[in-house]
Order: C-alpha cells, then structure tokens, then sequence
C-alpha cells in the first residue's frame, strides 16, 4: 500500500511538470517581479507586480503595483495601483505619501525632499467584499523621477490618510529583497 | 512559461492588471480568480490591447497563474 502511493507521488513530481524549463525566470529574480511590454516609439513599458506591505494594526494590508514608460530617460508619471486589505471599506481616501526609510544623501539643500513622495490623481477602482476582509483599490499617479529616487533607497512605507485618521504600512521583509532586485533591473538605465 | 492568448487592433495601453491563481497538484484551487476580466478590473482597463498568461510549475506540486492584461 505505501509502496503503492510512494510510486504515485514519484510519477506525479516526474511527470512533464519538473521538466519544464521557464525560460529566464530565475526564482526571485527580476522577470518574477516585472514584466515588459515594447511599445514602439514610446520605449518599453515596465510593470511592477504586486508588493505586499502589511499594516500597524492588524488583519490590516495591501499591495502595490506600478505602470510606467521608459525610452532614454525617467520622466513624467508612473501609474501607481493600490488594493487594500482592511476589515472595512476604505470609501475615501485624502492623500498617500510613500516614504524612505532612509533620508536621502544626494538631495542638495532647497531641493525637493526627496525621501517623501506624494501621490496625485487618486481615484478609487472599486471596493469588493471578501469572507476576511473587503478589498478596496484604488489608482494614483506619482513622479517618474521621484519615484526612482525613492526606490534607490531600497526601503519605503506607506502612510493613507483617510477622515481625519493615518494608516501606516510597512514593507514584508521579503518586499524589501525584492525592492532592491527591482531597482537593479528596471530604475538603473540612465 | 508566459503564452499570449489573445491582442487586438488597440495599441499597447498605458494601463497594466494582473491577476492570479494558485494550486496544488494541478487539482486544487482555492478559489482563485486569473480570468480576464479580473485582470481588467484590476488594472482600471475598459479597453483591452494585450493579454498574457504565466504559467508555473513546481515539482507538479505547486501551480500558478498569472493573467496579465493591458490597455486604456
């Protein structure tokens, strides 16, 4: 009998399934984390997929993802997609700020502080109710520019600030790994 | 592996959504959603250009889908 299902299991990992080969999808490594589409004369369009933040209190979450354009240079916006993981619907939201964990060496004095940045255009996509937890995403735009220079530093959190109260987010440890793969692939061309 | 399922005459959009599915032995599926639509809705698209899907395969353990859609 357990001879039986030993031989089951070494068919089922045998098969076809072990063998393929991902063509140049290393575990973790860049082609995991973004996607590229060409688009002609505009460049290359690069897709940050999902990075989960978990929050300050619990049962509280989201993931982030991010859409821009680059030819020969990072300028005007990215688009930014937020879903949140909260016990309730999050209907409205006053602004979100991303910001660096680290202060940001290179900004010289009367330069925009670039360890914050500030989302604009913040618009909701639609809010989903779940068995936990009721999804409510939403989509922003952020600077291109500011933007890299906030990934360089690796590390960032989130604040929404929503009716007059702060939710805080933090990177999982595994999103800081991948936020540093993802700056050496897609924010290092110029 | 990512294979194309489908495009259309609109140009590659601005706007990317993705959404995916996880299962175990290639027979459970705990309720995940990779459709297109989802992906879509997802990505605030209304006008679809492109659509991809990923698949993964650990050791015919572990399954993945990923729907990746872009348009306008």
């Amino acid at each position: 009998m357990h001879r039986n299902l030993l031989g089951l299991l070494i068919i089922l990992i045998l098969d076809t399934g072990c063998l393929r080969v991902v063509p140049g999808a290393k575990k973790s490594g860049i082609n995991t984390l973004t996607t590229v589409f060409f688009t002609g004369t505009e460049g290359n369009q690069y897709f940050i997929k999902p990075l989960k933040f978990h929050g300050s209190l619990q049962n509280n979450s989201l993931e982030i993802d991010v859409t821009f354009r680059f030819k020969d240079s990072y300028k005007g916006n990215a688009t930014i997609n937020i879903s949140f993981e909260l016990p309730y619907a999050l209907k409205n939201i006053d602004s979100i700020v991303i910001s660096s964990f680290i202060l940001d060496k290179s900004a010289k004095l009367g330069e925009y502080n670039s360890s914050e940045l500030q989302l604009t255009e913040i618009r909701r996509l639609f809010l989903e109710s779940g068995d936990k937890s009721v999804t409510s995403r939403y989509t922003a735009k952020a600077d291109l520019a500011l933007l890299k220079r906030l990934w360089s530093t690796n590390s960032f959190y989130i604040r929404v600030f929503h009716s007059q109260k702060e939710l805080n987010f933090n990177p999982t440890s595994k999103t800081i790994d991948k936020i540093g793969i993802i700056y050496q692939g897609v924010f290092n061309f110029d | 592996m990512t294979l194309p399922v489908t495009a259309t005459s609109n140009p590659v959009g601005s706007k990317v959504g993705r959404a995916s599915a996880n299962g175990y032995f290639s027979l459970i599926f705990l309720g995940g959603d990779a459709s297109i639509q989802k992906a879509a809705r997802n990505g605030g698209i209304t006008r679809i250009s492109t659509v991809d899907i990923k698949q993964t395969n650990t050791l015919n353990i572990l399954t993945g889908y990923e729907t990746i859609v872009t348009g306008e």
